[in-house]
């Protein structure tokens, strides 16, 4: 088998500033294998963002790896020189944000934008930067695509700011795609409509797709494995179906009990999660999700539990489990 | 018993193009709710849903006197509260208040958690002395520690924030609540705690809650009555089991149906519904609905439907309106 | 650099505060038999053409130059900030009002408005301030619109407006102290410019009549003698 296109292991993230270093990630590891598309789901603070741009390298000062590795088609880009790691943005691996109008500059037309891009293809003339561009804009089904280059962001609906950041991003054809919360600032028949387009991108350039979202719904959608975040660590990762049909670790049958949509009957006293997420800059020395789990046993407070199969590619770090399988 | 009654509301705004209305003297206005009519009874919830730009939430700041309406009259426990350009009696904003879309951006970033949610007694009531203890019974009321009073908002999560908004619109025992998206931007988890919590004070206090949002699921859980947004004008409205049991109009099933769900095998129909919302500035003639509607027939383009009532007891504004949900 | 200028702020201040105790003679005193003494001991800076001591006058000139400086740009910013807060929130024709107003004091240059004030009201100290303090406030006024303006259509001013919340009440508790900050350090900043104004508008003859010892006065009254004297020119330039 191939290499995985992505392939993250024990990945340690601390960022020290005025307060108390937090560690926002901690012995994170993923892969992602060629044409799949995996899923990140965590709630806020669960580190699914900054895993997101510590993958493009693009962390804010103040945030330092501490350990592990981030490994992009077998090459360590966390040791990669800063100038082999900018031609790899774009080209290698590219990145699609929630808000597209904060992550695209406002007073540049599209098409200078998308051109923009290609500047470091020197085989390129102007005329094929810019049939690459029209060519990207109606790959994403943006309609006149010919005569919307010379248009702005601002002239854009929001579910069309959404395509052109995708086109954008595709323009290089990345082996890679990052999407991060791409769907949340979207109504529901629009989010449908970026789903079944990153699906067919996937179907038909083949490039892998890193689906960063806190939405059980639009993960269930798209995702052929899904990882679940909480507080920083990766406590089960695996098919999608199993994950959202047959979860196994507590926090992930609670997140998923706390889904209204998956409630049948309608309640007005739907199911929460106790507790708070634990403070990042002293993490518990056990289980990290022990003081809100309701089957927590002594040890899970003393001893943090390790990694367990449980299925084919199904992983779940808990002692619960571990206690089965013996 | 009616508490709050509209009837054929509408907002409209200027459109300011570069030379609009410079040469004719004119101005064009854009309608962005039109006709508007609803009942809300005391002590039950009313959602609004709709896809942004349907006018939900312009339709909201209409009711709270924060954007003039152009026509249509408001009714709130038999009175007219104010006209239609002009500020709210102080009694209606007495017993009527309003959770906002953005919780942190709704507080004063330089105040106090403690002076915001006792904000509407020192405007309503500046008879009452002891802030401190309505601030601490506030706080516990929507379960806050009590030395929150203290903080700022900068330094509260989103779900905090929350519950301080949804204290301060329950400070003065009011007897509807506007809340415009009341779960936006939360985790599931953090989510159901802020809807049991006004699940809870209603039934304890008997306040009505009109529901601005576009979480259906939500929607299902939470309201008793449903009313769809599309394009400023309201396509279904009826009892909320009967609206998600079987939609009459094409809009609604479309919204129904393309709802995520996690659980496996939950397949969501987003095929009925192609393109966008079309721009309130070129409003198709018809039915606003027509361009994207899966059922239309040359009608639809014509005339606008009126109101009629469906098969399942909703009042529906379709010339066709479905029998069954199409995916049932 | 920071720490430098913390440096000189702090002479001028325990100048200004302690200055007759640290005075060496009395800034008032003439003594004509001591007149245009070069820099030596005890005249430090030397004196001038009636044989007052120049140190002991620019020292007791620092009390002037402070005074004037910070309560003038106290007091036009206070009504700066009034006025920015009710144009920028206020009904829209008050806005257009008040702008054309300010606009129309900013338009005039400062030594034309000086020696107008002056003309209309005689040279004093008071009329030194209230020229200052016309030509300070439509800057501050613009200023405190501007930030009023884009705060206006924050959530949580309309949120304010859906509980009921009086005009009033709006601008003096939720707004100033929102918009406050970023004025208050450009207005810190004015203090130094407040003081060299003072001194220009004396030294052309418009503000503080002699014997009063303020920076512009020692500057103007060396200028007479530059050629005899240049120390006393040089000394007063020296703040």
């Amino acid at each position: 088998m191939n290499p995985p296109v992505l392939d993250i292991s024990g990945l340690s993230i601390r960022f020290s500033g005025r307060t108390d270093p937090v560690l926002a990630l901690r012995e994170v590891g993923l892969s992602v294998q060629a044409g799949e598309i995996v899923g990140i789901v965590g709630e806020s603070g669960s580190g699914k963002s900054t895993l997101a741009l510590a993958v493009m390298r693009l962390l804010a000062t103040g945030a330092s790896v501490t350990a592990g590795s981030v490994r992009f088609e077998g090459k360590d880009i966390l040791a990669l020189p800063e100038a082999d790691m900018r031609k790899l943005r774009g080209a290698g691996m590219a990145m699609v944000f929630q808000d597209p109008m904060t992550a695209l500059n406002p007073v540049l037309p599209i098409g200078t934008q998308m051109m923009d891009v290609l500047f470091r293809d020197p085989a390129l003339s102007r005329a094929d930067k810019r049939a690459r561009a029209v060519a990207a804009l109606k790959r994403v089904g943006l309609p006149d695509a010919e005569q919307q280059l010379g248009r702005y962001l601002f002239q854009f609906s929001g579910g069309m700011r959404q395509r052109i950041a995708i086109a954008m991003a595709l323009l290089q054809r990345p082996r890679l795609l990052i999407a991060d919360e791409i769907t949340t600032a979207l109504d529901v028949t629009l989010e449908a409509q970026i789903l079944d387009l990153l699906r067919d991108l996937r179907d038909e350039i083949g490039c892998s797709i890193l689906f960063i979202s806190h939405n059980l719904g639009a993960i269930a959608a798209i995702c052929d494995r899904t990882v679940v975040l909480y507080a920083g660590e990766v406590i089960e990762a695996g098919p999608t179906a199993k994950i959202l049909g047959a979860a196994r670790h507590p926090y992930t049958k609670a997140l998923l009990a706390c889904d209204p949509s998956r409630i049948e009957i309608p309640t007005r006293n739907l199911p929460v999660i106790p507790g708070e997420v634990p403070d990042l800059s002293a993490p518990p020395k056990g289980c990290i999700f022990a003081a809100r789990c309701p089957a927590a046993l002594s040890r899970c407070v003393t001893h943090r539990p390790v990694k367990s199969l449980v299925g084919r590619d199904h992983s779940v770090r808990c002692h619960l489990i571990e206690g089965a399988a013996e | 018993m009616t508490l709050l009654s509209v009837r054929d509301l509408t907002v409209s705004y200027p459109v300011r193009g570069p030379l609009a209305g410079w040469w004719t003297g004119q101005k064009r206005f854009v309608d962005v709710v039109c006709g508007i009519s609803l009942d809300l009874a005391e002590g039950t919830t009313l959602a609004i849903a709709g896809e942004s730009g349907s006018g939900k939430s312009t339709f909201a700041r209409a009711l709270m006197g924060l954007t003039p309406f152009r026509s249509g009259s408001l009714i709130f426990d038999g009175k007219a509260p104010f006209p239609a350009r002009g500020r709210p009696a102080r009694a209606y904003l007495h017993q009527v208040s309003m959770m906002f879309q953005d919780p942190v951006a709704s507080l004063s970033p330089r105040r106090t958690i403690g002076a915001l949610i006792t904000e509407p007694f020192r405007i309503h009531r500046p008879d009452l002395r002891n802030l401190e203890a309505e601030a601490k019974r506030l706080l516990v009321l929507v379960g806050l520690p009590a030395d929150f009073a203290q903080r700022y908002p900068h330094q509260i999560s989103g779900g905090q924030a929350r519950r301080v908004g949804l204290a301060r619109a329950v400070a003065l025992n009011p007897r509807l609540v506007i809340a415009d998206e009341p779960t936006a931007g939360l985790d599931v988890s953090v989510q159901g705690e802020i809807l049991n919590l006004m699940a809870r004070l209603q039934a304890e206090q008997s306040v009505a809650f009109l529901m601005i949002t576009h979480n259906l699921a939500v929607v299902r859980h939470m309201s008793d009555r449903t009313a769809i947004m599309y394009m400023g004008r309201i396509v279904e409205e009826g009892p909320t089991d009967r609206v998600f049991a079987s939609p009459a109009h094409p809009y609604a099933a479309a919204l129904i149906a393309a709802e995520p769900s996690s659980l496996p095998g939950h397949h969501r129909h987003s095929a009925a519904l192609k393109g966008e919302v079309s721009s309130p500035l070129h409003r198709p003639d018809g039915c606003a609905f027509h361009p994207r509607c899966p059922a239309a027939r040359p009608l639809c383009s014509a005339t606008a439907p009126l109101p009629q009532v469906s098969a399942s007891g909703a009042l529906v504004s379709c010339h066709f309106p479905l029998q069954r949900t199409p995916d049932q | 650099m920071g720490r430098l200028g913390l440096c000189l702020v702090l002479i001028l201040l325990v100048a200004a505060v302690f200055g007759p105790w640290l005075a060496p003679f009395d800034p008032f005193l003439i003594d004509v038999s001591a007149k245009f003494h070069p820099p030596s001991f005890p005249h430090l800076l030397g004196t001038d053409n009636l044989g007052r001591d120049i140190l002991s006058r620019l020292i007791a000139g620092s009390w002037i130059a402070m005074g004037v400086g910070m309560s003038t740009v106290l007091v036009a910013l206070v009504l700066g900030l009034i006025l920015g807060l009710i144009a920028g929130y206020g009904p829209l024709w008050l806005d257009y009002l008040l702008m054309l107003v300010l606009d129309a004091i900013y338009a005039v240059p400062t030594v034309v408005m000086g020696l107008t004030v002056v003309t209309l009201l005689g040279p004093s100290l008071t009329t030194l301030m209230i020229v200052v303090i016309v030509i300070l406030v439509p800057g501050y006024a613009r200023l405190a619109r501007t930030a009023t303006l884009s705060m206006k259509s924050e959530e949580f001013i309309v949120a304010l407006e859906s509980l009921g919340a009086s005009r009033a009440r709006i601008i003096l508790v939720h707004l100033l102290p929102n918009i406050a900050g970023p004025i208050l350090i450009v207005a810190s900043m004015d203090i130094p410019t407040v003081i060299a104004l003072e001194a220009g508008l004396t030294y052309l003859g418009m503000g503080v009549p002699p014997p009063t010892p303020s920076w512009g006065r020692i500057l103007q009254e060396g200028f007479a003698q530059i050629g005899d004297a240049p120390w006393i020119i040089l000394a007063g330039g020296l703040p």
